[in-house]
């Protein structure tokens, strides 16, 4: 399975994003191989769409789930359509995160949110 | 002689000076400031007749599409996004380019008209009178600006009121205007703001000038700021209470024989700065 994960730094320890579309990095992991790739988010410095185009690219890497802080209405959409489940997390690293997931702790989005304070 | 009248802040009484302008100087009256239009209040225009502007959408044709993702990877507004069912369209953010009809070799795209607002043509005391209205929650009002400068072409004399700001509506809205009116306040804000909005018509090359609306005397720190910076000051409106019980009736300033006098005035200087500066421009001075 590959996850996809919302973040600041090109690092596993490295703190994720909590911002979908405007991310700066997607961590790629491979949960068989246990590797971890680094994405560049093209989207992040987009006019408007930004979710749109963040979502195509997870998408485009085949990714199965997604975790982030939040997902605007129109990133729902797409992951939904292209059959890619979202899963909240709140400040964390990376590498915490899969493990979150992977451990079943974490809850899906299934409602379009705002980042929290 | 086409004038625009912006202000780079809000709420600094650009559709005062345009609708009392217009009426004084016997110009066109042309409200772009499509996301809130309020000229209407003012001039009482009657309508003679609404136009539909629509922007193009795709269609995407499922039998000819392969979801090669070529159209949403050409689309620059983030508008399309291809998933394995389809390819979803965001139509909000769609600015009818076309780049995904080019983009896409299978002939899959065609395109469609959607409405996002309308133009309203009518006349009020001798000047024709013009607005713009956007749909609630459409966000571009860009093609209901061009409908309305595609109209009015062959107007000779024209004030076109902006919508606030240095956004894309306001460039728009300026694009191959003669002349930039400046409408500002004497507070920080407004000077603030009014920096942006010069800063965008020198970028544009378009000869301008200042209205100081609300002045009061001892504040001069516009007059201070067009004398700095050699921009001519067109005219002072002073701050009044008989002005603000006008406005909120929605009736014209010069309804009152002394603002009168002022606009008239100001108009005068106006058409002179601009003519002087249009002019100036066409011998390369």
């Amino acid at each position: 399975m590959t996850i996809a994960v919302s973040s600041t730094e090109k690092s596993m320890s490295g703190t994720a994003d909590l911002r979908f579309g405007r991310c700066k990095y997607f961590a790629v992991y491979n949960t068989l191989t246990k590797e971890c790739t680094f994405v560049e988010n093209e989207a992040i410095n987009s006019n408007q769409g930004a979710g749109i185009a963040a979502s195509q690219t997870v998408a485009g890497l085949k990714a199965e789930v997604v975790l982030t802080g939040n997902l605007g209405p129109k990133a729902l959409n797409v992951l939904n359509a292209a059959g890619i489940n979202g899963y909240k997390i709140g400040q964390t690293t990376i590498e915490n995160a899969i493990s979150a997931f992977q451990e079943k702790k974490l809850s899906q989005i299934t409602e379009p949110g705002r980042p929290q304070k | 002689m086409e004038i625009v009248v912006l202000s780079g802040k809000g709420g600094t009484g650009k559709t005062t000076v345009a609708t009392n302008l217009a009426q004084v100087l016997n110009m066109n009256y042309i409200d772009c400031d499509v996301e809130e239009p309020n000229g209407h209040i003012f001039l009482k225009p009657t309508i003679e007749k609404q136009i539909d502007v629509e922007i193009l959408n795709p269609v995407i044709d499922k039998d000819k599409c392969t979801l090669c993702g070529k159209c949403a990877e050409a689309c620059q507004f983030n508008a399309l996004a291809t998933v394995p069912t389809g390819v979803m369209l965001f139509k909000e953010l769609c600015h009818g380019c076309g780049a995904c009809m080019i983009a896409c070799l299978q002939g899959a795209i065609t395109e469609v008209g959607r409405s996002i607002g309308i133009v309203s043509v009518g006349n009020t005391d001798g000047i024709s009178f013009m607005s713009g209205k956007l749909n609630i929650k459409e966000p571009m009002g860009g093609p209901i600006i061009s409908k309305l400068k595609e109209i009015s072409k062959f107007d000779d004399h024209k004030l076109l009121d902006s919508s606030p700001g240095t956004s894309c509506s306001v460039v728009k809205t300026l694009d191959g205007a003669d002349y930039a009116l400046l409408v500002t306040e004497p507070t920080k804000f407004g000077l603030h703001d009014l920096k942006l909005a010069v800063a965008l018509v020198k970028e544009m090359g378009i000869s301008h000038g200042i209205i100081v609306n609300r002045n009061i005397e001892g504040n001069s720190m516009i007059q201070d700021y067009c004398e700095s910076e050699n921009i001519d000051l067109i005219g002072e409106i002073p701050f009044s209470r008989k002005a603000a019980e006008l406005y909120s009736q929605g009736l014209l300033l010069i309804d009152n024989p002394e603002y009168k006098m002022i606009f008239e005035t100001i108009g005068t200087k106006l058409i002179k700065e601009a003519s002087r500066r249009s002019s100036d421009a066409i011998s390369g001075n």
